[in-house]
């Protein structure tokens, strides 16, 4: 998943150096604040770099390796995970070479920021259930945004010729199937510390989750018809549309439902897509809510 | 036990030893070259390339990113070898688009993405990382990243080969092939308990760190423009002001 340099526009590349600059000063700014041990952070690190060059067997004769954001936040927090990952990705590039030197704003993004925040915070929301389960999910939900924020970058970069309706869905649905190699390591790895070395994942407990996932939701729904609108501006239409467009096959639903192609009829189609989010979300929230109480698990 | 995992791991270590033992021992015109100066100038030839989609303008800088080679001791060969395979992957990735767009775009942006990784090969193949780490403090990268920097490298090696050790001893104590479930199952538990000695380890760092004084200093030789920094210099400025003619 590492970008090169040459894939990404200037302007693409200098926007995630910003990016980048402010989430990673903000966490170096708190592992000061909280005098976190930056030993074990840069010890971790060259464990996932030597645990990344592990390749997996995989049905069918190929093989897939580990990329350790979601894993990094879980053991060190996500402020140190994402200091850790943007040490193995710096050391990567500028030792290795691997990934470009104007697209490292970008890389340290996607899988140093993306995949640790995503990780961590599915993983506190879960890990009261199920601690394999919890890792499994924030490893594969770490890896699969992370592909889609490459996707995204790329696609909407001028320097590379396909658009986002096509390097979007590529991205992410590759990597939401490699992704299950991520998050069974992840899980696994989380298991296992979980039985025989607890305290190491509690040291992280103490960052209040609850809020911080409110507050992540709310900013993803906000989005959402940034998303419409970028969709929109590069002419995005769903590939089974294309199709059935180019077989002169046309639309007749049997249930228009709720919220017909997320919109709202009668509303402009943003604020439509915005209030789409907002039930969306509340009904998955509901049922989740539902079955949590039904199971009887906290 | 698991075949493909640790033999994945024996060729990445012994690539490892080899690259911390013997990468840097050969002498050449950008290793004198002050690493800040390198850097500078490595970058503004980077952002040249990949602001163009002009054939003859990439080719300028490829050609002088060879010279550069060539003066350094870089081998072509141990150069093509480092910079092959992206190459052809992205060569690969932009094909489909000769039916829409013609050869030029397509070569244009496999020669772009063919300089820059020569360039950045050539940058790392003539610098030490502690050069890097103190170019790094020099330009105010925050010392908490340096210095997490410098012990992420400093220990890679050390955690390969203890990563290795664990699956050695689960290997020698394997007695029959094992499924692909088994794999997954004894590769999880590998992985969690190198996880668990990963922390003892680093513990153990940093107590022993903090006895010897807790604090890692980077110097860096005086800023002075010396003969091969101002030949560096005027080759790049050259080589922009070639870009710029063609």
């Amino acid at each position: 998943m590492h970008i090169p340099d040459g894939y990404l526009d200037m302007s693409i590349a200098g926007l995630f150096y910003l990016l980048t600059a402010i989430v990673l000063g903000y966490s170096i700014y708190k592992i000061r604040k909280e005098q976190v041990n930056w030993v074990l952070v840069g010890i971790t690190a060259s464990a996932i770099f030597a645990a990344q060059m592990l390749n997996w067997p995989i049905p069918g004769g190929t093989s897939a390796h580990f990329v350790g954001g979601a894993l990094a936040g879980i053991l060190l927090g996500p402020y140190a995970g994402c200091l850790a990952m943007a040490c193995v990705l710096i050391v990567q590039c500028l030792v290795f070479a691997d990934g470009g030197i104007t697209a490292l704003g970008a890389n340290i993004w996607n899988m140093g920021i993306v995949d640790v925040f995503v990780g961590y915070y599915i993983y506190k929301a879960l890990e009261n259930r199920n601690k394999f389960l919890a890792g499994f999910l924030a490893g594969w939900l770490g890896i699969t945004l992370a592909a889609i924020f490459a996707g995204i970058e790329i696609g909407l970069s001028s320097s590379f010729h396909y658009s986002i309706a096509v390097t979007v869905p590529v991205m992410g649905m590759w990597h939401a199937l490699l992704g299950i190699v991520e998050g069974v390591i992840t899980g696994s790895i989380i298991s296992y510390i979980t039985t025989t070395r607890p305290e190491i994942l509690k040291a992280t407990e103490e960052v209040k989750v609850g809020r911080a996932v409110w507050i992540a939701l709310a900013v993803m729904i906000a989005l959402s018809p940034v998303f419409a609108y970028l969709a929109e501006l590069v002419n995005y239409s769903e590939p089974l549309e294309n199709v059935a467009s180019a077989l002169g096959v046309s639309e007749h639903p049997i249930y228009e439902g709720i919220l017909p192609d997320y919109t709202v009829p009668g509303l402009d189609p943003y604020t439509g897509t915005l209030i789409s989010g907002i039930v969306g979300v509340a009904i998955v929230l509901a049922i989740g809510f539902i079955i949590q109480r039904a199971s009887g698990t906290r | 036990m698991m075949e493909v995992v640790d033999r994945s791991l024996k060729s990445a270590t012994e690539y490892f030893q080899n690259f911390f033992s013997f990468e840097y021992y050969k002498n050449g015109f950008l290793q004198n070259v002050d690493a800040r100066v390198k850097l500078l100038g490595i970058v503004v030839l980077l952002l040249a390339t990949v602001s163009t989609f002009k054939i003859s303008k990439i080719f300028a800088i490829l050609f002088s990113a060879v010279v550069l080679a060539k003066l350094s001791n870089v081998g072509l060969r141990k150069l093509i070898s480092r910079v092959w395979l992206f190459t052809l992957f992205s060569f690969l990735i932009v094909l489909p688009l000769t039916f829409v767009e013609g050869w030029g775009y397509v070569l244009a942006f496999t020669l772009r993405v063919l300089t820059a990784i020569t360039l950045i090969q050539i940058l790392v193949l003539t610098t030490p990382f502690n050069e890097v780490l103190q170019t790094l403090r020099f330009f105010k990268i925050p010392e908490t990243l340096v210095f997490a920097l410098g012990i992420t490298y400093r220990y890679i090696y050390m955690m390969f080969t203890e990563l290795l050790r664990i699956l050695i001893a689960r290997e020698s104590r394997r007695l029959k092939r094992l499924s692909f479930r088994e794999i997954w199952e004894n590769g999880g538990k590998a992985l969690g308990a190198y996880f668990v000695r990963v922390f003892e380890k680093g513990e153990r760092i940093q107590m022993a760190m903090k006895v010897r004084g807790d604090k890692i200093r980077y110097y860096h030789r005086p800023f002075k423009i010396g003969t091969s920094e101002a030949l560096f210099i005027i080759f790049t400025t050259f080589v922009l002001t070639w870009w710029l003619m063609l």
